[in-house]
C-alpha cells in the first residue's frame, strides 16, 4: 500500500509541474516588457502592496500575465483604444458589451486601461459564479484581481474607491452566435442599482472586434451539465488542429465613452430602472456602429 | 483589557463556563478567573484548572447540573461550542451535544441568567463557489456538514425571540489558531498537507487571544446579537502552508473525496472529506459589526497568528 501511495504522490507532483508550465513560461516572458511598462507596474505595485488586497490580488502574477496580454493587445488584436481622457477619477463602473466565447474583451479592456492612460488605471473585473469552481482559473483570476460578481463584493470595492468592469449582458452576451453579432442583449440591472446606491458614474465601453474572434455557428445545449458549462459553442475555425483553439486575430477597437450620471432610488421597480440601462445601451450601440462603419475589414 | 483594572471595574461576576476542559476552554478559563468567579461545567476531567475555579464534572442534562443553576445566580453563561460533532460521524454524540445545549437554554430561561454567550464558528456559513468575499451575520448557515454547532447556533437564534430580556450573544470566529485544535489547525499540522490542484482560496485566521478579547468585550458590554470575528488580514491557503514550511500534495478535486477517505482509513491523514470545500472555496466573514459594537481590534498580526498554529504542538 505504501508503494502505491508513493507512486500516486509522484504522479501528482508530475501533474502539478505540468500545470505550472504556462505560468513558468509567462514568468520568463516578463523581461520582454518594455521599461515604460515596468515603470507603470512599479507604480501599480506600490499601490496594491500598500493596500494588501483581501481578494488575493498578487502583483507578481499581474506582471507575468501582462507580458502575455500586452502581446495580445499590441500585436495579436492590434487594439486601438480611445476616450481615456473622459474616464473620471475615483470609483466608477465600466459597462461594456460582451462577446467572443472567451473573455478576451475583458482582458483587452483591462490591458488598455493599464497601458494607455497616465497614470495607469487598475480596474477590477467581475466574474461569473461558474468560475470559482474551475481549478487553476479560479486561483489565477483571484491573483489578477478579478472578483466574483456579487453585490457585496462590488460594494466593498466601490467603497474602497476602486473601478469595476462589468458586462451587463452576462453569459447570454458572450455566447452570441455570429448571426446575432453586435446585437446587444438585455442588460442586467444590478450594476445600475449599485451606481445609484453609491452615486458613482457609469462609463459606457464599446468594443468592436470581439464578436468575430470565435465566429460561432451554433451553441450546443446537450451534455452541458456534464461539463458544468452553460453551452458548448461550435465555431468556424474549430476543425483546424491546434489553430482552431485560438481566437482569430481580429482588429479590436475599444472606446471609453463620456461618463453617465444617474439619480434615483436604487430599490425602485425594474420598470423605472430599465429605461436608464437603455441610455447606457444606446451610448454603447451608437459608438459600436460608428466604429464598425469606420473599419475597413474585420482583420485590419 | 488589563486584568486588575477590569476586576476593579466589574466586581466578581459569576460565570458558568460550559466546555471549560477543552483546549480553548482551558485558555478562556485562565483569562477569566482573574476578574470573575468561574464555575466550570464539563463532563471531562479538568484537574489542571486554576485553584479558584470550581469544576462540576457532569453532563448538563444531569439533575446535579440543574441544581447548580437553581442554587446560584449566574451573571453570564459562556458555552465554548468548539467540541462539536456531526450527525453523520457520530449520531449519539451529536444528539447528546444538542440535548445538553437545549438543557442549558432551559436553565438560562428558568433561572434568569443575565447573559448567554455561544462561541460558534464562521465555518457554519459553508464554503461555496457563490460566496461573497466577506459574509455578513445575516448570511444563511449553509455548511454541508450538519454539525451539532450549527444546531446550537440555530437554537440560540430562536432564544433571541424567546427571551429578549436576556443578553444573548453568538460569536462566530474565523479559524482559531493557538492551543486549540480546530479543523484548520489540525489540517495544517500534517507534515504533508493535502491541497486541491489548482485551488488556493483565501483564508481568515484569528489568534485565540484575539478571540478571548472579543469574548471579554461581549461579556462586559451591554450587547446582544450575532458577531462575526476575524483576525489578521486574509491570506491565500498556500501562503500559510509555505510559512509553516510544509510540503503540499496536490490532489485533483474530482478524486479528492475518495482519496482523503482512503487515507483517513489508513491513518495517514486526519481530515474528513466534508472539509474539502473549505480548501476549495472561500468562507470569510465581515467583522465590521464586532469592530464597531464590541470595539474589537485584533492585537496579533498575521505572522504571529500563523506561528501560533505550531507554537503549542
Amino acid at each position: 500500500m505504501q508503494e502505491w501511495l508513493d507512486h500516486f504522490t509522484k504522479w501528482l507532483s508530475a501533474f502539478e509541474k505540468l500545470m505550472e508550465l504556462p505560468f513558468w513560461m509567462m514568468e520568463k516572458l516578463e523581461h520582454t516588457l518594455p521599461p515604460s511598462v515596468q515603470e507603470r507596474l512599479q507604480e501599480l505595485c506600490d499601490e496594491t502592496h500598500a493596500r494588501q488586497d483581501p481578494f488575493g490580488m498578487d502583483f507578481n502574477s499581474i506582471r507575468s500575465t501582462l507580458a502575455v496580454t500586452a502581446f495580445f493587445y499590441s500585436h495579436y488584436f492590434r487594439c486601438r483604444s480611445t476616450g481615456f481622457s473622459s474616464i473620471p477619477e475615483g470609483p466608477a463602473i465600466f459597462a461594456a458589451n460582451h462577446a467572443g466565447q472567451l473573455p478576451f474583451d475583458a482582458m483587452m479592456v483591462s490591458t488598455a486601461l493599464f497601458l494607455e492612460p497616465t497614470p495607469p488605471i487598475l480596474c477590477r473585473s467581475m466574474m461569473d459564479r461558474l468560475v470559482p469552481s474551475l481549478p487553476v482559473v479560479s486561483s489565477w483570476y483571484a491573483k489578477l484581481g478579478v472578483v466574483l460578481g456579487t453585490e457585496q463584493n462590488a460594494q466593498y470595492l466601490l467603497n474602497d474607491g476602486q473601478k469595476l468592469l462589468t458586462f451587463p449582458e452576462g453569459v447570454s452576451g458572450i455566447q452570441k452566435p455570429l448571426s446575432q453579432a453586435y446585437e446587444l442583449k438585455t442588460f442586467g440591472l444590478g450594476f445600475l442599482r449599485l451606481a445609484l446606491k453609491h452615486q458613482v458614474p457609469i462609463v459606457p465601453v464599446s468594443i468592436v472586434g470581439s464578436e468575430e474572434q470565435y465566429p460561432t455557428l451554433y451553441n450546443l445545449k446537450r451534455g452541458t451539465h456534464l461539463l458544468n458549462v452553460p453551452s458548448i459553442p461550435i465555431w468556424l475555425h474549430m476543425p483546424i488542429p491546434l489553430f482552431g483553439l485560438f481566437p482569430l486575430p481580429t482588429k479590436y477597437y475599444i472606446h471609453f465613452g463620456e461618463p453617465l450620471y444617474f439619480k434615483g432610488d436604487p430599490d425602485d421597480d425594474d420598470e423605472v430602472i430599465r429605461p436608464m440601462t437603455e441610455t447606457i445601451k444606446d451610448a454603447i450601440r451608437l459608438k459600436i456602429n460608428e466604429l464598425r462603419e469606420s473599419r475597413r475589414s474585420v482583420f485590419y | 483589557m488589563n486584568g486588575k483594572k477590569a476586576a476593579a471595574q466589574i466586581p466578581s461576576k459569576t460565570i458558568a463556563l460550559c466546555g471549560a476542559a477543552g483546549l480553548f476552554g482551558n485558555v478562556l478559563v485562565r483569562a477569566l478567573h482573574r476578574e470573575c468567579t468561574v464555575f466550570a461545567i464539563d463532563p471531562r476531567d479538568f484537574s489542571k484548572r486554576p485553584k479558584d475555579v470550581f469544576h462540576h464534572q457532569a453532563e448538563l442534562t444531569k439533575r446535579s447540573s440543574k441544581n447548580h443553576f437553581r442554587k446560584r445566580i449566574f451573571d453570564a453563561v459562556i458555552h465554548v461550542g468548539a467540541n462539536t460533532t456531526s450527525e453523520r460521524r457520530g449520531p449519539n454524540k451529536f444528539t447528546r451535544a444538542v440535548e445538553n445545549y437545549a438543557k442549558l437554554l432551559d436553565y438560562c430561561d428558568q433561572y434568569n441568567v443575565k447573559k448567554l454567550i455561544l462561541i460558534s464558528s464562521a465555518n457554519l456559513y459553508g464554503a461555496r463557489p457563490s460566496n461573497s468575499q466577506f459574509l455578513q451575520e445575516s448570511a444563511p448557515l449553509l455548511s454541508t456538514d450538519l454539525s451539532s454547532l450549527r444546531e446550537m447556533d440555530m437554537m440560540t437564534q430562536s432564544f433571541f425571540w424567546k427571551r429578549p430580556d436576556i443578553e444573548t450573544v453568538i460569536l462566530r470566529p474565523a479559524n482559531v489558531t493557538g492551543t486549540s485544535n480546530g479543523v484548520l489547525s489540525k489540517y495544517l499540522r500534517h507534515s504533508k498537507v493535502p491541497t486541491l490542484l489548482g485551488f488556493n482560496p483565501m483564508i481568515q485566521l484569528i489568534h485565540e487571544q484575539d478571540l478571548i478579547q472579543a469574548v471579554m468585550s461581549a461579556l462586559h458590554k451591554n450587547v446582544r446579537g450575532i458577531f462575526n470575528i476575524a483576525g489578521a488580514a486574509p491570506v491565500p491557503l498556500r501562503y500559510i502552508i509555505k510559512k509553516l514550511n510544509r510540503e503540499t500534495i496536490d490532489i485533483p478535486h474530482p478524486v479528492a473525496a475518495p482519496v482523503l477517505r482512503h487515507m483517513n482509513k489508513l491513518g495517514k491523514l486526519d481530515i474528513h472529506p466534508t472539509y474539502i470545500d473549505y480548501i476549495r472555496y472561500i468562507c470569510m466573514v465581515d467583522d465590521t459589526r464586532a469592530r464597531d459594537e464590541l470595539e474589537y481590534t485584533p492585537q496579533f498580526d498575521l505572522e504571529q497568528t500563523i506561528e501560533a498554529i505550531d507554537l503549542w504542538w
